[in-house]
């Protein structure tokens, strides 16, 4: 239970991170910084990839 | 020798799934999904590639302008371009962690030698397309490729010259030579497709693709690969120049860099071997089912009497090897009495996995030898028990 909750904390984190993406994307593409935007959205993506494996362990999905 | 190599490799494979499952859930362990991974990377090549396309040039004077174009001018072209070239690489990697994976887990030989060949054509065509791609570019890089792919080419017994005039379309380098190799890009790229066609119909519950996690991570890794390290040009390719070095990039251009240290000709000579090796692996070794023993189960035998006819062993045999045909008479058992089909198993296509025998309700499956082998354990077993006991 205690090892669910600290996996859930760490996906919460990710999730916040990848806002932060999201807010880095928005910007290189305001200011013509197009290889920060895609940067951001590489980084976003993985951080999604950990966050799908942080809910397996959370025991939020079951296997397929 | 080899075999003992071989056995040890398989183990270190197996040693390394039990390590990544300590980390990862089992259905995510990515070894798992190195031909799903191969068709994520393959399906990234064709989305990019058809964008880049949109903007290439295939001529001398224009070719390297239109490249150079889409890397500074098109929005997030520099992004689509590193896309391409890291889905290249990343293809290449989930291929030979593929190959060697089904090398080492013994998963080529019998029944499954369609598989392993259709994959070492897949293999060649893909090494194809990939080098053809460094070819488009035609900065000196490609130049000078070009020039030691004539020269390997030229240096073949007979047919040599002729091949040499089909891959730059001529006697030498000339307006036809760019669309030449669009060409062998995009054709052999377009024939992986029939060939993976090839790969699966063995197959009937092929994973062709990873789960979301995979795919997520193998996205974003190549967001981040072009956007870190945007892939760019050599200086443009000079009519007549010679350049001396030239970056290489080892997933596809191994062979150049071999023919630093010996003529092109005989690069070109070992990967005919290598690859002429590759297509011989699953009949090498091959033992007869007395030298494998107790390992041999045998093909799965259908009970006749027993065959319901439910088709369950039917869907759920991994080979296709089951087969359902109209059933000649009625079976003996009282639930067997109405069939209307019957099992049958295709002995050339059964790789004796013992899935059948699980899928059948009925009994009506066995692995003969498996039985055989069981009731010899059980022997050895009451063998040891009283030796056992009096110690
Ligand atoms: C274009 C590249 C390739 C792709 C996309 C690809 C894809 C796949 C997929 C999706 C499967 C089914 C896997 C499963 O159901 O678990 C498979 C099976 C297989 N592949 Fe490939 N493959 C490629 C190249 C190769 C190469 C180069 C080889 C080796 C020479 C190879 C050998 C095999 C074998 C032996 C199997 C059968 C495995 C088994 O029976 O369990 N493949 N491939
Ligand atoms: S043992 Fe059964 S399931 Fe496995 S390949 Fe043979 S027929 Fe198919
Ligand atoms: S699962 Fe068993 S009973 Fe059903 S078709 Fe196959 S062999 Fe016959």
């Amino acid at each position: 239970m205690r090892g669910a909750a600290s996996a859930l904390a760490l996906a919460g984190f990710l999730a916040v991170l990848a806002l932060v993406c999201v807010a880095a994307m928005v910007y290189g593409e305001w200011f013509d910084r197009r290889l920060l935007s895609s940067g951001a959205l590489g980084v976003l993506l993985v951080l999604y990839a950990a966050i799908v494996v942080l809910f397996r362990k959370a025991g939020i999905t079951a296997e397929e | 020798m080899y075999r003992r190599l071989l056995t040890g490799l398989q183990s270190a494979t197996l040693r390394l799934d039990v390590g990544i499952q300590r980390v990862l859930p089992q259905d995510f362990n990515p070894l798992y999904y190195t031909g799903g991974l191969a068709n994520l990377f393959l399906t990234v090549l064709v989305v990019s590639g058809i964008l880049i396309f949109l903007y290439y040039e295939p001529s001398l004077e224009g070719a390297y302008a239109s490249v150079e174009f889409l890397t500074r001018d098109v929005p997030y072209g520099v992004v689509f371009r590193g896309i391409h070239r890291y889905a290249a690489d990343a293809y290449m990697v989930a291929i030979l962690l593929h190959l060697f994976r089904n090398w080492f887990t013994d998963r080529y030989r019998e029944a499954r030698d369609s598989q392993w060949l259709s994959g070492m054509v897949l293999l060649v065509f893909s090494g194809l397309a990939g080098f053809t791609g460094y070819l488009l570019v035609w900065d000196e890089r490609s130049q000078m490729l070009t020039s030691l792919t004539v020269q390997a080419l030229r240096s073949v017994p007979l047919v040599g010259h002729w091949l040499a005039e089909v891959f730059v379309g001529g006697p030498g380098v000339s307006d036809t030579t760019l669309p030449r190799f669009l060409f062998l890009h995009v054709g052999p790229a377009m024939a992986l497709y029939v060939l993976l066609w090839w790969h699966y119909v063995r197959l009937r519950h092929p994973k062709i693709w990873p789960p979301a996690v995979w795919v997520l991570f193998g996205l974003g890794l190549l967001f981040i690969l072009a956007s870190v390290l945007p892939a760019t040009s050599g200086r443009p390719a000079q009519p007549g120049a010679s350049p001396e070095g030239f970056p290489v990039d080892w997933f596809y251009l191994w062979p150049y860099v071999l023919a630093r240290w010996m003529a092109p000709g005989w690069a070109l000579a070992l990967v005919v071997a290598l690859l002429a090796y590759g297509m011989v692996i699953p009949y090498t070794l091959r033992e007869t089912p007395e030298e494998r023993g107790l390992r041999a189960l045998g093909q799965a035998v259908v009970v006749d009497e027993n065959c319901t006819g439910c088709e369950l062993c039917y869907y759920d045999c991994p080979y296709n090897a089951i087969y359902m045909v109209p059933s000649p008479a009625p079976g003996k058992s009282r639930a067997a009495a109405n069939r209307k089909l019957l099992a049958v198993v295709v002995d050339s296509r059964c790789v004796e996995c013992g899935i059948c025998i699980g899928a059948c309700p009925f009994e009506a499956l066995e692995l003969p030898r498996m039985l055989d082998r069981d009731v010899q354990q059980r022997i050895q077993r009451g063998a040891q028990a009283p030796a056992a006991a009096a110690t």
